[in-house]
């Protein structure tokens, strides 16, 4: 104690002492304990160097592995912008620091990619479901149009029969009807040929139909195929 | 005398800056109270004490009055819930000269998971970083100014941070990170 008041400098342990606790530190480190380190150094000075080397070697070692743990588990959480800090990393440390920050910028790459891929899965989805309405509601419309040929085919009948009751009026009252018994024929071929045009529209909307209808089932494959291609992206 | 004296210590400001190299880490290591546990021989040597001057002590040894507190109420809140937090801080050195420090600091777990103390790794910040960090914490420093108590002083300032990443769009780490690696430029 009174060497300290002179100013000697002595040694609160014995050269063993040291060694004895630089070999606990060290044992605990190699069992993967990375929170011990040497207090209170105040050995002679080589021996304080070698205690000294050996925090600083835990202090980086420590370092690395927090930023490395750190790194890989904002990565696994989809964060990559979590990188390893290279600051005060030398030669391995370095290199596998360098190696992680690569492997997390490839990853956010690859994330990237599939993102984007999800994106233009459901603007397609989106489309189709669109366009399917659309084909579904052709159905209406061609039914529609069956009804309206209907309509068209009986008033053409109707019609026909009406020139018919014209014609036999006019024949009735003689030469005077001759010129209404020419307007009552032609009125005969007018409900002719609508007869004719409302057949042609049902063979039309019966082709129309049945190329809707295949249309329709194609659309619904192509929907159903795109719509089992989601999750796999998205968790 | 000595109680003088130390209040004295704490109060001067030199206005000096000091320094450390890239390559070094400051470490430190504390018990969940923030008591100092561990401090390496950079830490020693940029804050200007002895070891037996830091362990046992809180870490606010090295606090800086410029420093907002709403940033260390932060920093306490997000490590006391088991996460890591990064933060460019001002710190004193015992002789009044003050230095700059990018933190990283991590609680530490025991094998249940349990915190038993936290780690903290201080780098030299770039001068982009706190080109970009010092007016967000003189913004900060002007809104604790108008409170006397810190728990009013963070109370107050506390908001205007996260309004401040709101308006940035990003969480509080995006922030740091993005002013810290400029895009991808460090991965090399």
């Amino acid at each position: 104690m009174n060497d300290l008041e002179y100013g000697a400098r002595t040694s609160s342990k014995g050269t063993e002492a040291w060694i004895a606790e630089a070999v606990r530190v060290c044992k605990a480190a190699s069992e993967g304990d990375l929170e011990a380190r040497i207090l209170h150094i105040d050995a002679e000075p080589s021996l304080a160097a070698l205690l000294h080397g050996i925090n600083h070697m835990l202090d980086m070692t420590d370092a690395f592995v927090r930023e490395a743990t750190a790194s890989l588990e904002f990565a696994g959480e989809g964060k990559f912008f979590r990188r390893v800090l290279l600051e005060g990393m030398l030669g391995s440390f370095r290199r596998a620091a360098n190696s992680i920050n690569a492997a997390t910028a490839e990853m956010q790459h690859e994330r990237g990619e599939l993102d984007n891929a999800e994106k233009r899965r459901l603007e397609l989805e989106t489309d189709f479901n669109r366009v399917h309405e659309t084909v579904k509601s052709f159905g209406v419309a061609i039914a529609k149009i069956e009804q309206m040929s209907r309509a068209i085919n009986k008033l053409a009948d109707q019609t026909s029969l009406l020139s018919l009751n014209a014609s036999i009026e006019a024949a009735r009252v003689g030469d005077a009807g001759r010129g209404f018994g020419v307007v009552a024929t032609e009125v005969k071929k007018l409900a002719t040929e609508a007869a004719k045009a409302a057949v042609e529209i049902q063979g039309c909307v019966k082709d129309l139909s049945t190329a809707s209808g295949v249309t329709k089932s194609a659309i619904e494959q192509i929907w159903g195929v795109i719509h089992s291609q989601a999750a796999p992206a998205k968790k | 005398m000595a109680v003088l004296s130390q209040v004295q210590e704490r109060l001067i400001l030199t206005g000096r800056e000091r320094t450390f190299s890239p390559d070094e880490i400051i470490v430190s290591k504390t018990d969940t109270k923030g008591r100092i546990t561990y401090a390496n021989r950079v830490f020693q040597r940029v804050a200007g004490y002895t070891e037996e001057e830091l362990l046992g002590k809180a870490h606010s040894i090295v606090r800086h009055p410029a420093m907002p507190r709403c940033v260390f109420k932060y920093l306490w809140d997000t490590i006391g819930a088991g996460n890591e937090v990064f933060a460019y801080v001002l710190n004193r050195a015992k002789n009044g000269d003050h230095y700059w420090v990018f933190a990283h600091v991590t609680p530490t777990f025991d094998h249940e998971h349990r915190i038993t103390g936290y780690h903290s790794n201080r780098r030299l910040p770039s001068a982009s970083a706190l080109a970009k960090i010092k007016p967000i914490y003189d913004k900060l420093m002007e809104v604790e100014k108008r409170h006397a108590l810190p728990r009013d002083q963070w109370g107050a300032s506390l908001p205007v941070l996260v309004e401040t990443l709101k308006k940035a769009g990003m969480s509080y780490d995006e922030f740091v990170f993005s002013i810290t690696v400029p895009a991808g430029a460090k991965t090399k």
